[in-house]
């Protein structure tokens, strides 16, 4: 496909490069307010007055000489990319800094132009920027845009097709970099807001402060499972209604067909596909946009800064915090964003230890099992219960991930905490609406998507091996008895175990499987009865030390397929990647044995 | 009288302009162009629960150092009256 121009966008982090280019293309890239969200390239296109032109986002950087692997990208495509003309993109509430890489960049392009966005966070801080001077300064078209809000759009789209300013590269050999910027920025820049005691830094004295940082954040994440918690139950049983309708029906339509393919069909692909949509499918689509708005908003970095002295004291990075926040949405992308690390080594740490936190896949299973076996069904306060296991194990998995890195910092990788410089971006107000629907049907999309794929086939795999019988005895019992020992060592069984290998490539099936692996094919389960599923589980010998030793080995085991794949992709080595699968899991199976043991002198 | 003191010494809310950053310091190259360049205004505005990091206002943006980090850059704090 032929363009009539190429364009790409490069700024320092968090100036909202992915807004502006989600507004030019229309494509739906992912946003978020902290430095380093984007830490590969996105792509797309945009038609303007009969013209196609080619956009690139790119990671943020702070300048030419980059320090870490998404800002090398970004340099790199820089340097390759002499026909495009380079849209500079400004924060303008922070013209002091961003004039600095704007200068260094022009210094170094063809072709380019400059795109002041966040006019109107400018505009609400008191800070006027003046861009005809700004135009007059720099020498190349200036926009001024408010990508998040679609003003200015036009202008950027008509200087775009342009093809920008040529660079009238004009040595002003008078002084540094850093010289020039503040020269200009005292000539375009009223800077009238107050520094010290400005709305952002008022919320930040309280919710980064020594008495509160704390428990606000423990807070805020206890709110999030709440509603997840809660809100999740309603979905679930509708949606559980309807997939044990649609199997009656589907029994009965198939009333003719051979046994072993209703069997099959039905109640091995079918009924495990039902289990994962319907109990699984609503507290990943709950949560997962209740994080993304608490990114939205600028928490994430304060939580790294409020987390700082744990992760330093464990010898790991300090933006880790990060990593191990975008890790409870998925681990991959906890593994990709490890980027931002600037050391290699801490890096790596960070890679290795992001399979500890619970993705989006294990929450509804964490989740279930707090339900059933510590909350005690029906109780009082049952939503608070629950809500409490889900933060201590969230709390442990953080904990873990930070002993491991602590080992691992003195052992395989030694060495002492590279210094850091964390952003801690303004405030804004997430567009709350939006970002719900998006991810809620993003989500339910991608995790009904991976059902189908995933989960149906794995049902099929259970069913063959419960229903096909070599010298006695069925398959799964077979399998079963081989990881028997290592399963009562753990204080699990060997179908847990089974499951959790079939569940490899989507964590979210590995509870679906075991209830599989136990009620065979027998009567159909009600998913949303809790009472009939407790009253499963215990029939087949489950305890409450069953139940924790499920719940440790749900936070340490190997990494998913994707996760495995991410890292050897991330890494280039099949070393490392290895290390990611086994450090995980023996970390699981030492601490289940530990935990097997304790609660067993205990009498649970 | 002006007095020189490593940036991670100031009071909070108290401004002071850079003079300097130790040199050999392997994060320097970085915190220039992170804007902590000479001459910059900077002001501590908050540290963090166990009085590590401490986030700094510095050319419009708010960054946080470790305190062994912000040892490295020395800051003449503007005369108090």
């Amino acid at each position: 496909m032929s363009f009539d121009g190429r364009i790409c966008l490069v700024g320092n982090p968090n100036t909202g490069k992915s807004t502006v280019f989600n507004l030019l293309t229309g494509m739906k890239q992912h946003t978020g307010n902290w430095s380093g969200k984007t830490v590969g390239s996105a792509s797309g296109r945009f038609y303007f007055k009969g013209k196609c032109i080619s956009v690139v986002d790119l990671p943020g950087i702070y300048s030419l000489n980059p320090m870490s692997e998404d800002e090398r990208y970004a340099v790199e495509y820089l340097d390759k990319a002499d026909d495009d003309t380079v849209v500079i993109v400004l924060d303008a509430t922070c013209l002091e800094r961003n004039l600095m890489l704007a200068l260094e960049v022009l210094g170094r392009v063809r072709r380019a132009l400059v795109c002041v966005n966040l006019m109107d966070e400018a505009r609400r801080k008191n800070i006027k920027v003046d861009l005809v001077g700004l135009e007059k300064e720099l020498g190349v078209k200036v926009i001024g845009t408010n990508a998040a809000g679609g003003e200015g759009i036009e202008e950027l789209k008509d200087a775009v097709l342009q093809g920008g300013t040529l660079v009238n590269v004009q040595k002003n050999s008078s002084g540094s970099i850093a010289e020039r910027a503040e020269e200009i920025y005292r000539i375009c820049v009223d800077y009238g807001c107050d520094v010290y005691n400005c709305i952002d830094r008022k919320i930040d004295r309280v919710v980064m402060s020594r008495q509160w940082g704390f428990p606000i954040m423990l807070a805020l994440f206890a709110l999030i499972f709440y509603i997840t918690v809660v809100g999740a139950n309603v979905p679930s049983a509708f949606l559980s209604s309807c997939f044990n309708s649609a199997e009656i029906w589907l029994m009965d339509i198939s009333e003719d067909a051979p046994d072993w393919l209703r069997g099959l069909l039905v109640e091995g692909m079918f009924r495990t596909l039902g289990w994962v949509v319907s109990v699984m499918l609503p507290p990943m689509a709950i949560f997962f946009p209740l994080f993304t708005l608490l990114e939205d908003i600028g928490y994430l970095p304060r939580i790294a800064f409020v987390l700082d002295r744990f992760f330093k004291r464990a010898g790991a990075h300090g933006k880790m915090a990060l990593t191990v926040c975008m890790g409870f949405g998925c681990n991959a992308v906890g593994v990709t964003a490890a980027r931002i690390i600037e050391s290699p080594r801490e890096r790596l740490i960070a890679i290795i230890t992001n399979s500890f936190i619970p993705c989006n896949g294990r929450f509804p299973s964490i989740i279930m099992l707090g339900s059933i076996f510590t909350a005690g069904l029906g109780t009082a306060f049952y939503g608070f219960k629950v809500t409490f296991t889900v933060l201590i194990c969230v709390a442990a998995s953080v904990a873990i991930s930070l002993a491991v890195s602590y080992i691992l910092s003195r052992t395989v990788l030694k060495g002492v905490p590279s210094s850091f410089v964390l952003e801690l971006p303004p405030y804004r107000k997430p567009r709350i609406l939006s970002i719900l629907y998006r991810s809620l049907l993003d989500r339910t999309v991608f995790v009904f998507g991976r059902a189908v794929v995933v989960a149906a086939p794995a049902g099929a795999a259970i069913w063959l091996m419960q229903n096909i019988s070599v010298g006695g005895s069925t398959i799964i019992d077979y399998i079963a008895s081989v990881f028997g020992g290592l399963g009562a060592f753990m204080g699990l069984d060997g179908y847990i175990l089974t499951a959790f290998l079939l569940g490899m490539p989507a964590n979210e099936i590995v509870l679906p499987l075991v209830i599989m692996c136990y009620s065979g094919a027998g009567s159909l389960m009600e998913t949303d009865n809790l009472y009939r599923l407790s009253a499963l589980l215990m029939d087949n010998g489950w305890s409450l030390k069953t139940a924790v030793c499920t719940l440790i080995f749900m936070l340490c085991h190997f990494p998913c397929s994707t996760t495995l794949l991410t890292i050897k992709k991330e890494t280039g080595s099949i070393k490392w990647t290895l290390v990611s699968f086994f450090v995980p899991l023996a970390t699981g199976i030492l601490l289940c044995g530990a935990a097997n043991a304790v609660l067993s002198i205990m009498g649970l | 009288m002006m007095n020189t003191m490593p940036l991670s010494c100031i009071p909070i809310g108290t401004s002071g302009e850079i003079v300097a950053i130790k040199s050999g310091f392997k994060n320097r190259s970085r915190l220039i162009e992170l804007g902590f360049t000479k001459n910059t205004e900077v002001i501590p505005l908050h540290t963090g629960p166990g009085g590590d990091p401490t986030a700094y206002f510095v050319r419009g943006a708010v960054m946080a150092l470790r305190n062994e980090d912000a040892d490295n850059i020395f800051i003449r704090v503007k005369e108090e009256y």
